[in-house]
Order: structure tokens, then sequence, then C-alpha cells
């Protein structure tokens, strides 16, 4: 079905390039941009196309860009201990090679980022919100899902199909080098990335956080524990609005963590750890109310 | 006469019905993609009247920010700069695998093999859940 799609697609485009060809002929055009365009079009068929190289370079500038809005928190100590909690993870996922980066960034909202090639920011608000270190490796679970699943990529790439459409039928358009690819797929990635992904990735980065978390040694039960209290806050927070504009609501979260605890093989609900999570030697979780 | 009436119209630019069939062309084509971004009727419509209606790259959305991740708050986004500092910090409190495995060993954590079955009917009741 989807190659059927993707066949039906270029068809499309190619036909409508092929218009613009003739037409070519009595106006200004610049083949070589159609051409180009056409390229980065198949390019960006599918997910797998993108090399693992261009993914980690996406990502640093996407990361760069976020942390000028979120500084990071300049307490060593309390990064390194965020990082070897993340990494250790991390090591459970289907990815564990990428160079894995964690971060406390400093914003009062509860929320956690993924940029793509493995780069995760906590919000010190969701590090206030989290009571222990099973907690936090749901959260942190979650978003390694989203990166190792390559769900912004995969977003970014269908964005990009769009974009080179647009380009390849614009007349106007003069040559397209490759800084101008780049530039284009920054830019989209960072609308994307505002964006949000769809509802079945969120649910999947849901049961990745369950299921590394479980990996990891945790009692994966934290993972229910952490997104019932979440449900219980007021959806109007202004703690809460940035998260719930690009994921489902808690109670949907609740809904699908608690399936995929009923699905897990190889560890139960209330069994593994729940350290009290210490980040700088000191206790750093929020309280439980 | 007629006939040259209308030949002395000067030809719009570019040639509308190209623009359709150039349309109609696009449509199908955005089609599976829109689809897939969940939001069919804007997807293509930003890509069409942005391609056909105007010569100039499309403008940005109004919910294209400066920056941002997945569930960045768009104010903070739009009053941000890259930050390039940031990114050298963040490597230098990187961590390797060795240093991970022995911190999760002295936190008493030991990896499990755990995967994904079929769902059971019975839903989790695990401990502590509210």
């Amino acid at each position: 079905m989807r190659l059927r799609l993707f066949g039906l697609s270029f068809l499309a485009v190619a036909l409508g390039l092929m218009s613009f060809g003739i037409r070519a002929q009595s106006r200004t055009i610049d083949l070589g941009s159609v051409f180009d365009t056409a390229k980065n079009l198949v390019k960006s068929q599918s997910v797998g196309s993108m090399s693992e190289e261009e993914e980690l370079s996406i990502g640093k500038e996407v990361v760069a860009a976020t942390l000028g809005g979120y500084p990071p928190v300049k307490n060593p100590a309390l990064q390194h201990r965020l990082n070897q909690i993340g990494v250790w993870i991390a090591l459970q996922s289907s990815r564990p090679e990428l160079p894995w980066r964690f971060a406390a960034v400093q914003s009062p909202t509860i929320n956690a980022f993924a940029a793509p090639g493995g780069t995760i920011m906590v919000t010190t608000g969701m590090l206030s919100r989290v009571v222990n270190e099973a907690e936090l490796a749901c959260v942190l679970g979650h978003e390694i899902g989203h990166v190792t699943r390559r769900h912004h990529i995969g977003v970014l790439q269908k964005s990009l199909l769009v974009s080179a459409g647009a380009s390849a039928l614009n007349i106007q358009s003069k040559s397209g080098s490759s800084e101008e690819y780049r530039k284009r797929v920054i830019s989209e990635s960072k609308e994307i990335f505002t964006r949000g992904l769809d509802r079945s990735s969120e649910r999947e980065a849901d049961e990745d956080g369950v299921l590394l978390a479980a990996r990891a040694g945790y009692d994966p039960a934290a993972c229910l524990n952490f997104m019932q209290r979440l449900a219980s806050l007021k959806a109007d927070t202004g703690a809460l609005a940035a998260l719930y504009k690009t994921h489902p609501t808690a109670k949907e979260r609740v809904t699908d963590v608690d399936k995929a605890l009923s699905k897990l093989k190889g560890a139960s609900p209330g069994e593994g750890a729940r350290p009290e999570l210490t980040l700088n030697g000191t206790e750093t979780g929020g309280k439980e109310k | 006469m007629e006939l040259n009436y209308i030949r002395s119209i000067p030809e719009p630019s570019p040639n509308p019905v190209v623009k359709i069939i150039v349309s109609v062309m696009l449509f199908c084509a955005l089609l599976p993609t829109a689809f897939a971004q969940g939001n069919v009727f804007t997807n293509i419509l930003r890509s069409v009247t942005g391609t056909v209606g105007r010569p100039e790259t499309p403008a940005a959305t109004p919910q294209t920010a400066v920056l941002g991740v997945r569930g960045m708050d768009e104010g903070d986004a739009k009053a941000s700069a890259p930050a390039g500092d940031g990114v050298k910090l963040i490597d230098s409190w990187a961590v390797g695998r060795t240093e991970a495995e022995a911190a999760a060993s002295r936190r008493g954590l030991t990896a499990r093999s755990v995967e994904y079955g079929k769902a059971t009917a019975d839903t989790a009741n695990p401990q502590g859940s509210q």
C-alpha cells in the first residue's frame, strides 16, 4: 500500500514536471532546479534513506536552536548523573551505539524533548515532578523511543516531499544547491518539532518508555503512576500547556501505558527497582502527593 | 475578426490551463503525504496555494517557529537564538557505556530481557497504582 502511494505520488509529480518541461521551451525555467528537486524528492521518500550522519547533523542544529530558548542547567554533577541514568536506559534500546546525550534544561514547564541523533532534554519542571528514578526512566525511555524509531526524521521527510513538490512546480525557482536543501531540511525540522508528532507515534513512544524502563531493571508500573499523576493535574495550567499541545492527554496515555503493561513478557508491573532519584548527590525528585 | 480580438489578448503568465493541470497533479502527489501528516486539507492547501498562487517561496505558516523541538512552547521558540556553546556543554557531560553500566550496578539495577507479547484480557494492576 505504501509502495503504491509512493508510486502514484512519483508518477503524478513526474507528469507535472514533464508538463513544465514542455513549457520550458517558451518560458524561462531552471530545469536544473527541477531535476535537483526531483532527486531530493526521491531521496526523501523513506526514513531509511537518510544516513545516520545526516540525522546527527540535523539533530545538532535542532539542539543548538533549542538550547537558545531552554538553557542547560549549569550543574555538571546533576548533568553527569542524568547522563548515567539516560545512557543506561538507552543501552537497552535498539540503537545503543548512538552518541546519546541527556541534559536538564531550565524551564518550569513539564516537558521533555528528543532531537534526532540521540540528544534528550528534560526540563527542570519535569524533573521536579518525577518522584523516583523509575519514573524518570519512563520519561527518558519515551524520548529515546522517538529517536530510535526516527519519528521526527520520518515526518521531516514527508514534509520535505511536500516542499520539494512545491519547489519543483515553482517556475521562478532558481537552481537549488545542497546548502539550500540543507537549510530547507533545518527549516522543516524546526516546524515539525514545534508542531508535534501524531497520536500513533506518541503511543509507540509510551510503549517504548515502559519497555525500556523494564529492561533497565526498573518497575515498569512507575510509568503508569507518573502518567496518572499528570492526569490529575489541571490541563490548562501553564506548566502542562506545551506538553498537551503536542501530546495526547494524560488520561489517554494512562490507557495506553496500562495496555502496554499488560503485554509485557519478562517483567511484571510491581517488579523492579524504584530507586530514590538523586541528582547532584541530593534527592531531586518531586514529592508524591 | 473575433479570432483576431482573442489573439490580441496577452497570454496570462503562466497559462491558467497549465496551472489547473499542475494543481490537480500536485494535489494527487501530495495527498498521501498530507494523509500521513494527519492534517490533509491544511497541508494540501498550504502546498498548492503556495506553489501555484504565488511565484515566490511560500511564507512561513503561523505555526512556524524560529526553532523547536517537539513540544516546545512557541513563545520560547520565537524568543530564542541558536546556542552553539550549549551543545559543547552537553557534549562535555556525556557518559560512556562502561560508566553508565557501573553506575546502574551500584544502584542495584540489572538489565532484563523484556519484550511485548499479546495483550492479556486483564489489564495490568500494578502495585502502588493510584
